[in-house]
């Protein structure tokens, strides 16, 4: 169940598929490969490949199909790798209308409806198609056990409680997709709190028992595979708090999208610093920090410039010819380290600067002080101090009224005496936005949060962090995710003892022993969840044990995003037809 | 503790001595403490779900549930399945050996510390960290889906269960479409066939008009009404007054939309510059589109230039007619030059890549071979030549391929695809190549070529020479090699780079220098 093997695998099967020779007409044919995307399937393959390896297949010629002046190329053969999106295939019908390239063979991501099919097919009165196939990948891969579908909350849901059918649909293709590329046909299991999430339940069972019943014609496992829909409505303090490993920060304070790092408002930047790519697949120095915390972090940057600097102090003395081809072996990946760690240094002291800018360091010891303390002065007075700070950002007022809300609403006097500060400090959409926040969350965590519940979950948080061996008790890291009480459950062996429903009511929750787990979160995935799972299967893999997950969200979000989201659903407009 | 006690002790004689000793044991599964393996296994049946029986056995039966982990619980076992209560063959297991047994999974010596457990897949036996996963097996020990069975097993029993690895569904729906394109294009080969036949009708019917009026006085006005009659022939003419708009593009008709019958369909259509509805193409032009048609021979004509009348036909009967001819027409173009020299690069990469892994075994089986043998020396020295040679080549071919004129943006980008794929394989394959001159010149050669001949050259013996020559060789390879990326790192502004780089090629000149001193005249 790794995410980037599979997008190997598919993108090695389009590159070398080897159709049968259709044409015995005489013609001149090169070994080049052109490759022709579209928007959705641009991203799926840069977040799972690189020019490199796609250069190592021959594929010379990278376009868009919707980039209508592309140059005829008769003599090259055409891989297309498409969502079947009623715009592409639009797009794709011009393009066998007229075709550029000799010879077109079709990937699409995900299921292609039989009247799509039909449209193509009497297209291509040409003939130039030689090849027609369905690979499922229509989501992208973050990390190995990491996948966002990338839908916009606003695209997703029509208010908090119903779903667009759009956005259901798409959520629900694109999670198809996902299991077929894993071959799971699941159990399915929803949030027990979340309308949304049992609808989806509902209609994926549908799907799969159904619609695509020959699709998922697996061979049936001892352990049937397990997939979870939670709702980002139960746990919304984990969005809330500032986060502090590598790719969380990354995420939260500079942006990464299709693997690129925008660092182009960097004051002082280097010019071949302004886009960089990161990936944990390519990146190894960043799949070993991407979950570090940033202390942790700026330790292990300072240990990788000395070893480069002892690196290239080999250089230094050049004499005899041993020493010069020591110097050319090494070269290629000196030269590599060198790119790569300046990189690395730009985004560390890019995030450095943020955090001093913006009083982060500060805020956020705050912030998981109120989210994992009972309700106490201290922290109400030093809640207080801050959210009079002139300097520090109104944004992060809000967020802070925000957690307080959610964990100790009940105290309406000091909410009341909060709600009075916060009206002078923040501007009027703020405000709006707290309250909106309030009531949409207000009440549900109250419940939910239980004082007694406390002991429970911290409890399991002492206990996954000494599983996890991870970083020892750390200020800015006490918030546990919510998701952990249920990973503590699956590293039992059992099904997560609650919160959670299992739609086919025939299985008994006692006896089934979960083993491989698919969970989305609807409503975004934070990377703080993210490395939870990670650290969950670093720990189920060394020890050989039973258990692997992968996790995902309707999209990914930072702490901006969240906040964003909780007043875009309700702003949209009713549809009353 | 007594013998029963425990699925996870050892044999039950020496678990008497450690009774005292046995203290706290930790879960294997989630770290819990619990006072005794007893517990343990209780506590890993009910919360792990570790049942080796149905989940219906009541727990005076656990403790003989403890299936096999010496001969006498074996022996229980067997009393019990006779009574018919225990379903799982054992046969399979190994049996343990009193302070013999290791674990097959990490080689330790099993005892009641670290446990003494049969995979009860496989059989083999592991200590309590190495058969800690969960499989469903049949009363055979066979893994099997259905069973209501949670056992024990190894891990690699437990990876290898079937699906367990598999991943990457596709769906090939080639044939489906096909089908579909067949069924439609039937259709459309009828058409194209009749269109065919009327366009060589009519073209054949044009040249005969004018080679019959060519030289009459009223030639320009007897053809004219030759054709309008041969053109109404071919094809029925969709009624004039009828058509208010185009049958193309569904404008409608009006001073500025002038209304044409294709003469190939006889649809009214309009001629818009914008959507090309139709066009009045010369016959010789549509002659030359479809050199396959049989058309009539023009050699008959006094001037073929007088043939310049056009005949309009609409897009849809144009499509239909020329459109796979054009495509074929392009397809048997040669390739172009960028192309081309592409084969011949690629040609030499499969060279290169095909020698290395024969020059690779020709080293190794050097290296593994310590008394050195003359002709297998000579036999790597050849494949390294010959390696370098044909890489020097690629190079030189991957940079005139940069050098070539493009024609279009597309040949633009396969130019830098290539290019980057060039110098992405001569780093990867020329490096490895480097490492070599040392084992071709050993010292022990130069010996042997010493007391063979007293000649001396610039004062150096034969062998000197040799290897200065050899050494002189490899550096001016790196020359280049340093060069190159001192140009690139430069043009790339890898500032730093650029400057050591410079230190080493400033260096190796000087060894350069320094070793055709010595060489002198014997420098090449
Ligand atoms: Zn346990
Ligand atoms: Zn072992
Ligand atoms: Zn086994
Ligand atoms: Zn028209
Ligand atoms: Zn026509």
């Amino acid at each position: 169940m790794n995410l980037f093997t599979v997008g190997d695998y598919y993108i090695s099967r389009i590159a070398n598929f080897q159709s049968k020779p259709s044409d015995t007409s005489i013609q001149e044919k090169s070994r080049v490969k052109a490759l022709i995307l579209d928007n959705d399937t641009l991203s799926t393959i840069s977040m799972c490949t690189t020019q490199t390896e796609l250069l190592k297949h021959e594929i010379y010629l990278v376009d868009k199909l919707e980039n209508i002046h592309r140059d005829p190329m008769p003599h090259l053969k055409c891989l297309c790798y498409l969502k079947p999106t009623e715009d592409t295939i639009q797009d794709l019908l011009h393009e066998l209308q007229d075709p550029k390239y000799g010879e077109y063979q079709i990937f699409f991501n995900n299921q292609v409806s039989k009247s799509q099919l039909e449209r193509l097919a009497e297209r291509d009165d040409m003939e130039v198609v030689t090849h027609v196939e369905e690979v499922f990948q229509d989501y992208l891969i973050v990390n190995e056990d990491v996948f966002t579908l990338e839908i916009p909350l606003y695209n997703l849901l029509q208010n908090q409680l119903v779903w667009d059918p759009k956005g259901l649909q798409e959520t629900s293709n694109g999670l198809i997709s996902l299991l077929l590329s894993l071959k799971l046909n699941p159990t399915i299991a929803y949030d027990s709190d979340s309308k949304l999430c049992q609808k989806l339940a509902k209609d994926l069972e549908y799907e799969i028992k159904t619609n695509e019943r020959q699709l998922f014609d697996f061979p049936v496992r001892d352990s049937n595979p397990l997939l979870i829909l939670l709702d980002r409505k139960s746990d919304p303090l984990t969005p809330l708090l500032q986060p502090w490993t590598y790719q969380s920060m990354i995420n939260e304070y500079i942006g990464i999208k299709r693997n690129l790092v925008d660092l182009s408002n960097v004051p002082n930047i280097d010019p071949d610093l302004k886009q960089v790519v990161l990936s944990s697949k390519q990146d190894k120095f960043f799949k070993e920090t991407m979950y570090m915390n940033f202390g942790d972090l700026a330790d292990k940057v300072k240990n990788y410039v000395t070893q480069y600097k002892n690196k290239t102090n080999i250089t230094k003395q050049i004499n005899t010819i041993e020493d010069i081809k020591e110097f050319i072996e090494k070269f290629p990946e000196f030269k590599k380290l060198s790119g790569n760690i300046s990189k690395h240094m730009a985004i560390v002291s890019e995030l450095d600067r943020q955090l001093q800018l913006k009083n982060i360091w500060e805020v956020s010891e705050l912030e998981q002080n109120l989210s994992s303390h009972d309700d106490n002065n201290d922290d109400f007075v030093e809640l207080k101090r801050i959210l009079n700070l002139p300097t520090l950002e109104s944004y992060y007022k809000l967020k802070l009224c925000c957690i307080f809300v959610l964990r100790h609403g009940k105290n309406e006097s000091r909410v009341s005496e909060l709600e009075n500060i916060l009206r002078q400090q923040c501007d009027p959409t703020q405000i709006s936005l707290y309250f909106q926040f309030k009531q949409r969350f207000g009440s549900i965590f109250n419940k939910h949060k239980a004082p007694q519940d406390n002991d429970l979950i911290s409890g399991l948080t002492k206990k996954f962090n000494r599983l996890g061996s991870t970083s020892a008790e750390n200020v800015f890291m006490q918030h546990v995710p919510e998701l952990t009480t249920l990973l503590s459950d699956l590293d039992k062996n059992k099904f997560p003892q609650e919160g959670v429903t299992l739609l086919n009511q025939n299985i008994d929750p006692k006896t089934y022993m979960p083993q491989d787990v698919v969970i989305l979160i609807v409503g975004g995935l934070t990377i703080e969840e993210a490395r939870a799972v990670h650290q969950f299967n670093e720990k189920q893999s060394k020890n050989k044990d039973n258990c692997r997950v992968i996790i995902g969200g309707t999209s990914i979000i930072s702490t901006e995003q969240f906040l964003t989201d909780v007043c875009a659903v309700n702003d949209k407009p009713v549809d009353l037809l | 503790m007594t013998e029963g006690n425990g699925r996870w002790l050892g044999s039950a004689s020496s678990t008497g001595q450690h009774d005292r000793n046995v203290e706290a044991v930790t879960c294997p599964v989630c770290g819990n403490e619990l006072k005794s393996l007893r517990k343990l296994n209780v506590h890993l049946d009910n919360v792990h779900g570790f049942n080796d029986e149905s989940a219906s056995d009541v727990d005076s039966s656990r403790e003989s549930s403890v299936i096999g982990l010496n001969t006498l619980v074996q022996e229980r076992t067997h009393e019990r399945q006779s009574k018919g209560k225990l379903k799982m063959n054992t046969s399979h297991w190994k049996k343990p050996v009193e302070g013999k047994s290791v674990c097959f999974e990490c080689g330790c010596k099993l005892n009641a510390r670290n446990g003494m457990i049969n995979c009860r897949k496989c059989g083999e036996l592991f200590c309590l960290r190495h058969c800690r996963n969960a499989i469903k097996l049949n009363e055979n020990g066979e893994y099997d889906p259905a069973s209501n069975v949670w056992c024990k097993c190894c891990h690699k029993c437990y990876i290898n269960r079937k699906g367990y690895n598999d991943y990457g569904l596709t769906r090939n729906i080639t044939q489906a479409f096909a089908k579909i394109r067949k069924l439609k294009n039937e259709d459309g080969e009828l058409i194209t066939l009749q269109l065919e036949n009327r366009l060589l009708r009519l073209i054949n019917g044009i040249i005969q008009l004018h080679v019959r009026h060519q030289s009459s006085v009223f030639a320009t006005f007897r053809i004219r009404a030759g054709i309008i009659a041969l053109e109404r022939s071919i094809v029925e003419w969709k009624d004039d007054q009828m058509a208010t708009q185009c049958g193309i593009c569904s404008q409608p008709f009006g001073l500025l939309m002038r209304k044409h019958h294709c003469r190939l369909c006889g649809q009214i259509v309009c001629d818009r510059q914008e959507t090309r509805c139709s066009s009045d193409i010369p016959v010789l032009n549509l002659m030359s589109a479809a050199p396959d048609l049989s058309f009539e021979n023009v050699g008959n004509l006094k001037a073929i230039s007088d043939l310049s009348t056009g005949v309009r036909i609409c897009s849809s009967c144009l499509r239909y007619v020329f459109a796979k001819r054009k495509l074929q027409f392009s397809k048997a173009l040669k390739l172009p030059e960028i192309l081309q020299q592409y084969e011949n690069l690629h040609n030499l990469e499969t060279l290169v890549v095909n020698l290395l892994p024969r020059f690779q075994k020709a080293l190794d089986s050097i290296h593994n071979a310590p008394a050195s043998d003359e002709t297998a020396i000579q036999n790597l020295a050849q494949l390294r030549r010959k390696l370098l040679q044909n890489l020097t080549l690629y190079d030189k071919l991957s940079k005139s391929i940069v050098q070539l004129d493009t024609k279009s943006t597309a040949e633009k980008k396969i130019q830098q695809s290539i290019a980057l794929h060039a110098s992405a394989f001569i780093e990867e394959k020329m490096l490895p190549l480097k490492k070599i001159p040392e084992i071709l010149n050993p010292v022990s050669q130069k010996v042997e070529v010493t007391t063979s001949s007293d000649l001396l050259f610039n004062n150096l013996t034969i062998a000197e020479v040799k290897k200065y020559r050899e050494e002189l060789m490899v550096l001016n390879e790196q020359r280049y090699l340093v060069e190159n990326m001192l140009n690139s790192a430069a043009k790339e502004r890898r500032f730093e780079e650029a400057i050591s780089l410079k230190t080493n090629l400033s260096e190796i000149d000087q060894n350069i220098v320094h070793l055709e001193s010595k060489l002198g005249d014997e420098g090449f």
